[in-house]
């Protein structure tokens, strides 16, 4: 049960960060209009994910390094200073469309509009990062999240043609109707999706809250080999949850109402509630990490005390920064912009600026002095070289694909 | 090259600042070197915190604008940074710098203790 | 004197011939806790990208096409020894040492 326990923070990174807001809206979207043939999107991201996770997670263990430090370190401190720029702003993004996101989600279960609970949910994520331990937040949110694995047991329950699902995510092709850019476009928004740099920012800074040392690099491990699998299994599984449902129709999916229909359709009301509290709980969950991960990266940079570990007293400077951005995103998110756009925006984005926070841990993690005999091996620096170089890619083709498809028309 | 050469990039710049009891006191923001009276090779006298030591290493109309900032919360509008001087440093590795004082003995402590007080204090639950 | 007033200054040599930009401070340390930094000459050359993230260091191993990239950038730079700095002005630094006469900095990192 212990060791249950300690991959929790995998399980909420997973959770949180792989399966938010911006995975649930492109793995849905997608597969009602693609159905699985872009399942490879999701897993080489998170392929990627889990390689330079257990890199956040060794550099954190091994050389008491978070993600900012070793930014400011190694880029220098104006590189690092628009690294900080990019990232904060794209994490402010990301921490409105989550707040939209659980908004959206209280709706559903309420009926009361939107606009409505989007303050309410701001006050609750920054109570949360006030007043919640670290440890409950991982607990409660990750066992929570797995409320999602309905999306596994709907799929089962509903005529799912499983040849076909396996015949498409195996023999990746553009579906016919559809233009290549677009299918690229989309593919390069759930590699956005899954890879948010928010995530490696909350992982390795996670792994200085729980204090790990050497001593915990197998739970390190654990938590990125387990971790982000799983989130990709829920993805997945809401992916192909959409093909028997949704395909037939060409549902486009603009709402999240939508998404929730394979479930209605196979489990009713029961599977409803499990989904809805699955949704609410990542979303949550993602919304705090997203925050935090602003106030984190800030303070890493300036050197400040950070981290749930001290009592708010005693961090001033990183609670200030984090009440500032729930407040900023909150705000945003009541001008009436529409969640799901934002979204969408912030997961293309995302793809853009991956490159700036993984290649620093690249560098650190093969520093002997840092890192001592824990040094990436040859095949993770092979692996790793070849992921730098498809997130380059994606990188580069970001803006042409947003405009050439007007953001997948 | 002889052992114990280093250079400022591999271990002096940007290296967080812990005070005797651990908590962070910031970073390197810059370094000051002095030539000795009797000439010869500068030393390092003093580690530099704050905006007005980074406004100019980040250069331009942003770092000057960062160094405005940093003169604004610098008591009588002080240009010059906070001083960590070399006597005050017990280790000094790649990794940290690590202090003989306190951090409230050290005035890169303003900007911490004024949201304390007026921000963070003064919400229920702080302490 | 602050860092910033030598790193990014252009360096001439006697000839007035552009060694190159300061990229970083080269330090000895003694002292009984290692403490004391006397600074013993500067790295100039034209990118500084491959010093910055360390890769002039011999601890960096790999991933080799990044090692191998950061060198090679880095390959032109010089290592300036303090003693050969005649005159640290606003704009530019002037050095006694010609430049062809200046040692590789690749050959004398740490």
């Amino acid at each position: 049960m212990r060791g249950a326990l300690k991959i929790t923070l995998g399980i909420m990174t997973a959770i949180g960060g792989f399966v938010d807001i911006g995975d649930i809206v492109t793995a849905s979207l997608t597969g009602a209009r693609f159905g699985m043939t872009l399942a490879w999107a999701v897993v080489l991201a998170t392929a990627i994910m889990v390689l330079y996770g257990e890199m956040a997670g060794r550099v954190a263990a091994v050389s008491k390094r978070a993600m900012f430090d070793v930014v400011r370190e190694r880029l220098g401190v104006r590189f690092a200073m628009v690294n900080l720029g990019a990232n904060a702003l794209l994490s402010l993004l990301t921490l409105a469309a989550e707040i939209g996101g659980v908004a959206l989600v209280l709706h559903l279960v309420t009926g009361i509009h939107y606009l409505i609970w989007v303050p309410v949910v701001g006050l609750g994520v920054w109570l949360t990062i006030w007043r919640l331990p670290f440890q409950a937040l991982e607990t409660v949110f990750g066992l929570l999240g797995l409320c999602l694995l309905v999306f596994a047991a709907a799929l089962v329950l509903l005529p799912t043609d499983w040849g076909s699902l396996w015949h498409e995510a195996i023999h990746p092709s553009v579906p016919a109707g559809e233009a290549l850019p677009t299918w690229l476009f989309y593919a390069i928004s759930l590699i956005g999706a899954c890879l948010v740099p928010y995530q490696v920012i909350f992982f390795s800074s996670g792994g200085r809250e729980e204090k790990w040392s050497v001593k915990d690099m197998k739970d390190a491990r654990l938590n990125a080999v387990v971790g982000f699998p799983l989130g990709m299994v829920l993805s997945l599984s809401i992916m192909a949850a959409m093909v028997p449902v949704l395909r037939p129709d060409s549902v486009d999916v603009r709402h999240l109402g939508q998404v929730t229909l394979p479930i209605a359709q196979a489990l009713g009301v029961l599977g409803l509630i499990l989904t809805f509290i699955g949704f609410f709980a990542c979303v949550f969950a993602a919304a705090t990490e997203s925050a935090l991960s602003i106030g984190y990266s800030v303070a890493q940079y300036f050197g400040w005390t950070w981290g749930k570990r001290h009592k708010p007293s005693a961090a001033p400077r990183f609670h200030v920064v984090c009440l500032s951005s729930v407040i900023a995103a909150t705000g945003f998110m009541l001008t009436s912009v529409d969640p799901i756009t934002v979204t969408i925006i912030t997961v293309v984005l995302a793809a853009a600026a991956i490159p700036l926070t993984y290649l620093p841990l690249l560098v650190v993690a093969n520093d002997r002095e840092y890192m001592g005999r824990y040094v990436n091996k040859h095949w993770q620096n092979g692996l790793a070289t070849i992921a730098l170089l498809v997130m380059v890619v994606v990188s580069l083709a970001t803006p042409p694909l947003l405009f050439a498809t007007k953001a997948g028309q | 090259m002889p052992q114990g050469i280093v250079t400022a990039n591999d271990m002096l710049w940007d290296r967080q600042i812990y005070d005797r009891d651990g908590v962070e006191v910031g970073k390197v923001d810059d370094i000051e070197v002095t030539i000795p009276d009797d000439g010869g090779a500068p030393t390092l006298t003093a580690l530099l915190c704050g905006p007005t030591a980074l406004g100019p290493r980040l250069g331009g109309r942003f770092g000057a604008w960062w160094t405005a900032i940093g003169q604004r919360l610098r008591p009588g509008d002080e240009l010059y940074p906070v001083r960590v001087t070399a006597d005050m440093i017990v280790t000094f590795d790649r990794h940290e710098v690590r202090l003989n004082v306190t951090a409230a003995e050290l005035p890169t402590n303003r900007l911490r203790a004024w949201t304390r007080q007026y921000i963070i204090g003064r919400i229920p639950g702080s302490r | 004197m602050r860092g910033v007033e030598l790193i990014g200054r252009a360096v001439v040599d006697p000839q007035g011939r552009s060694v190159g930009y300061v990229h970083d401070l080269v330090f000895r340390r003694t002292g009984e806790n290692r403490c004391r930094f006397e600074l013993i000459g500067l790295e100039c050359g034209k990118a500084a990208i491959g010093d910055r993230l360390g890769y002039t260091r011999d601890a960096m191993r790999g991933p080799w096409p990044l090692t191998v990239l950061f060198r090679w950038l880095s390959r032109h730079s010089l290592f300036v020894e303090w003693s050969a700095v005649r005159r640290i002005g606003p704009e530019e630094i002037e050095i006694r040492t010609p430049m062809d006469e200046l040692e590789r900095f690749i050959d004398v990192a740490p």
